[in-house]
């Protein structure tokens, strides 16, 4: 994938000072954070630790407090198509009881674009085998196994921001992703990790939730730790997997190790 | 399946014009056409007899059939898009309930004769305000409502919860139909069987009149439900997604349910409550032609036109001289059918 234009925008996304609260609970307090065009950005934390509230803070929730900004403007002054456009989310699971076939699932990616049914028929085509799934094209969506409608879902998002045939994006596209990898299992876990961290090699920055912590090491360039809606800790991979860090959020005693092959930070559970 | 229903769309026409109790061969009624479609054009003498037959009674019912069976079956559709249920259909918002009840309070209070307006008895004009206002009255209760539904949703300002409608729809509905019941019960007679026989749905009071009402509201109706396919297929994935998808999901929301509110608001004014069309033509055609609305909403309609003029054909013939009320054979013929389908196609519906 190419940017249509050379130039990168270095923060594509920043938190400042973001704050939620819903009746008497404070679901995120005081979030700094920045995402830079090519990064992908692992979002860990236990459950409730406020990663799903971030991530719909971006685009769906308006009422919290402090300033999101894309591409250097509050993200609640776009115009919904103009956003569509370089900021696509996928949410944790998605209920569809109707039965779309694959193709038509991921060509409805295409709402804000009006490229024209040739060439968002062609995108389809791409991204499906992008993401292996062009067997699968013609079948309903209901009948496919969750790892299958994961990956159709992501194929789905990324049309979202694909911008001619040869599946340029936006200049500074963002892709939000919330637990991608929980219903997959192991070989689709690191293929779907590999796109993504080859999307990322072409400028797009992509913010993933993710519950295992070797998988976010593995492949994230930065890491956000957050625990009952506070940032605990962010920066390099090693910088947040550190045995007291992980103890502060999860509660769990850990050793971490390096990774024989990668030299990455290897989080081993003590039981 | 599009130019299938295209090409029989007119052959029902056409039998819709030459059915009736007045014996009509399919000849007279095919020379009859040019003078009906020009009305400058010279009749024959020989058909001077049937010309106000098909000209006054059955053109007017046949095109007004066709237009409330086509209204029905699409705002049936786009309701089971917006609400992401097969099952649901346009009378889940309440209109028809309260078309229902608008038309009772006009019978019991001003009886039907009273002609009001563009010689649309008040009976029509009745119906069609109950059924606005039953929506305006569900839409309001359902955007301020913070119920357990609506905590799912993103937040606050993302309006009008579907699941919360549907359950003031069904409040609103019981409570019609309770105030329907009440007024019959203090009815006489008369009128009492004015209002139970406006309730099965009949064709028999067609006139041009009503036929251009229909024509003026019922279609730009269809002509919105229509442009907004797109807005349809993406809210089929959930109200977030659609969102995120760049769909302004409370604009679409609103408009929806206004276009349909006023659709079958005019076709109960019309034509009385015709059930099943709204329900089943839709699902049917889901089944054969896949969800997406683009294609499905013009099957819809046509699909509904044509099954609407058919079951109005029937009811003219299976008794006649005299006609049973369309509603009564639309469900007779419709859901048996329906049923079968659904047995055929184990827990479709339900998936």
């Amino acid at each position: 994938m190419l940017y249509s234009d050379n130039a990168m925008i270095d923060e594509v996304l920043s938190f400042h000072a973001v704050s939620l609260v819903r009746g008497q609970n404070e679901l995120l307090c005081g979030i700094d954070l920045q995402l830079a065009s090519g990064q992908m950005l692992a979002l860990l934390g236990p459950n409730g630790a406020g990663k799903t509230s971030l991530l719909n803070c971006v685009n769906g929730i308006k009422d919290y407090s402090g300033t999101i900004m894309l591409h250097g403007r509050s993200v609640l002054d776009f115009n919904l198509k103009q956003r569509a456009k370089i900021l696509a989310l996928l949410p944790q699971q998605s209920a569809l009881s109707f039965p779309f076939s694959v193709s038509e699932i991921v060509m409805l990616g295409r709402y804000s674009h009006r490229t024209g049914n040739r060439i968002d028929c062609a995108i389809t085509d791409r991204l499906l085998d992008l993401m292996h799934l062009t067997a699968l094209a013609g079948r309903p969506y209901t009948s496919l196994s969750g790892g299958e409608k994961q990956r159709v879902q992501l194929a789905r998002v990324l049309s979202q921001l694909v911008l001619t045939e040869d599946l340029a994006l936006h200049r500074g596209s963002v892709l939000l992703l919330d637990e991608p990898v929980s219903s997959l299992d192991l070989l689709h876990q690191s293929s779907l990790m590999k796109v993504l961290k080859q999307l990322c090699d072409t400028g797009l920055a992509v913010a993933v939730v993710l519950h295992d912590l070797n998988l976010a090491a593995a492949y994230a360039d930065q890491c956000a730790l957050l625990k009952k809606g506070k940032l605990i800790a962010s920066g390099t991979v090693e910088e947040v997997m550190t045995a007291p860090l992980i103890k502060q959020a999860y509660g769990i005693d850990v050793d971490i190790i390096l990774h024989p092959k990668t030299a990455k930070p290897l989080v081993i559970r003590d039981h | 399946m599009r130019s299938l229903l295209l090409v029989i769309t007119p052959m029902v026409i056409f039998l819709g014009l030459c059915v009736g109790p007045v014996d009509t061969s399919l000849f007279q009624v095919w020379s009859l056409l040019p003078s009906i479609i020009v009305s400058q054009s010279p009749i024959d003498p020989d058909l001077m007899g049937s010309y106000p037959v098909v000209r006054e009674l059955r053109l007017p019912r046949t095109f007004l059939a066709w237009l409330v069976g086509a209204g029905l079956a699409m705002s049936g559709a786009a309701m089971q898009g917006l609400f992401r249920n097969p099952l649901a259909d346009p009378s889940i918002i309440g209109v028809t309930s309260g078309a229902s009840l608008g038309a009772s309070i006009a019978v019991v209070l001003i009886g039907s004769q009273f002609n009001a307006w563009l010689g649309l008895s008040s009976i029509v004009l009745g119906a069609f305000l109950g059924g606005l206002l039953a929506v305006v009255i569900v839409y309001r209760l359902a955007s301020g409502a913070h119920s357990s539904v609506n905590a799912g949703s993103l937040s606050a300002d993302q309006g009008t919860s579907v699941a919360t409608m549907l359950l003031v729809g069904i409040a609103i509905t019981a409570l019609a139909g309770a105030a329907n019941s009440a007024l019959a019960f203090i009815a006489d007679n008369e009128t009492l069987r004015r209002i139970s026989l406006w309730n099965m749905g009949g064709l028999d009071g067609a006139n041009d009149q009503r036929c251009l009402v229909g024509l003026l509201i019922i279609v730009p109706s269809m002509l919105i439900l229509w442009r907004s396919h797109r807005s349809l297929d993406a809210l089929l994935l959930g109200e977030s997604e659609a969102h995120y998808l760049g769909v302004n999901v409370s604009y679409t929301k609103r408009l929806l349910i206004m276009v349909v509110a006023l659709a079958v608001a005019t076709s109960v004014a019309l034509a009385g409550v015709i059930g099943f069309v709204g329900l089943v033509v839709p699902h049917l055609l889901r089944m054969l032609i896949g969800p997406g609305h683009r294609q499905l909403m013009v099957c819809s309609a046509l699909a509904g036109g044509i099954l609407l003029v058919l079951a109005d054909v029937l009811a003219r013939l299976l008794i006649s001289p005299a006609e049973l009320p369309v509603g009564v054979v639309t469900a007779v013929i419709g859901a048996p059918f329906f049923i079968l389908l659904l047995r055929q196609r184990n827990g479709y519906a339900l998936q």
